[in-house]
């Protein structure tokens, strides 16, 4: 299997820290059948779209969005459901986790799917926030990497 | 992700990306808001090199030294002071880019 994402050496090889739990400000509601967090000023005019990384929803990604939604009205969709990378996944120690990672970069992961469906949930989001007058974009490293697949150049 | 998502007729004003990797010039060129990187350690400079140089937008990229992959996410070990206070600089940062460029 060719996977389009190449992770870092130090991307596969680093475990997660479960720190203390963490209460987010703001809610988790579905739109089009994705949950998303939103948080943030109501009838704030300005949005950031967040793309998580492959552990979801952590205490301390959601600790950090509600930092920026003491600015900005916040929308981070979960691209990968309920079914994100495990905590334990990482460090990638064998090879049965390597063909797992493979997996999930071509399935859950997928970079055309996901362009996809972010266009789909800005304009649910701008739909549902109409006074949202300009929108930001924060990833990462899922979220934030860049395919060496540009969209113009389909997946061989 | 957020890169290919900010080429040409995307609806984002700007961007920023925390411990990206993976970088792509061709793509680099493509890319029509301002971008912001935090990078930790585990991204070094020879590896977006290209990427940076392509890049035609207003950019930033920072360098966190003493960070690893992830900090600004699920690798944060915010019981670490070090940790907890470049947590903070790196979403002050974030937050300076966006009041900036949106």
């Amino acid at each position: 299997m060719t996977a389009a994402f190449k992770p870092s050496a130090a991307c596969c090889s680093t475990p997660a820290i479960t720190g203390p739990p963490y209460s987010p400000k703001g809610r988790f509601v579905e739109v089009d059948s994705t949950k998303v967090y939103i948080s943030g000023p109501a009838k704030a005019t300005k949005a950031l779209f967040i793309l998580y990384d492959v552990f979801g929803y952590s205490g301390q990604i959601l600790q950090g969005a509600d930092k920026l939604a003491e600015h900005y009205l916040i929308f981070m969709p979960a691209f990968f459901g309920d079914d994100p990378a495990p905590l334990d996944w990482m460090p990638l120690d064998g090879p049965e986790k390597r063909v797992e990672i493979d997996d999930f970069i071509e399935g859950p992961g997928d970079t055309q799917k996901t362009l996809r469906r972010m266009a789909e949930l800005r304009q649910r989001f701008q739909n549902m926030e109409p006074q949202i007058e300009r929108w930001g974009l924060l990833g990462y490293c899922w979220g934030g990497y860049v395919s060496r697949r540009s969209p113009a150049k389909p997946r061989a | 992700m957020a890169n290919n998502a900010i080429s040409k007729d995307t609806p984002f004003s700007a961007c920023a990306i925390c411990h990206p990797g993976f970088t792509d010039a061709d793509l680099a060129s493509q890319i029509s808001v301002p971008l912001l990187a935090l990078c930790s350690k585990d991204e070094p400079e020879s590896e977006y090199q290209d990427f940076k140089l392509a890049l035609k937008v207003e950019h930033r990229f920072e360098m966190f030294a003493d960070m690893v992959h992830g900090w600004m996410s699920a690798r944060a070990d915010l019981s670490k002071a070090n940790v907890q206070a470049d947590f903070d600089r790196g979403y002050a940062m974030v937050l300076e880019w966006f009041e900036k460029h949106m």
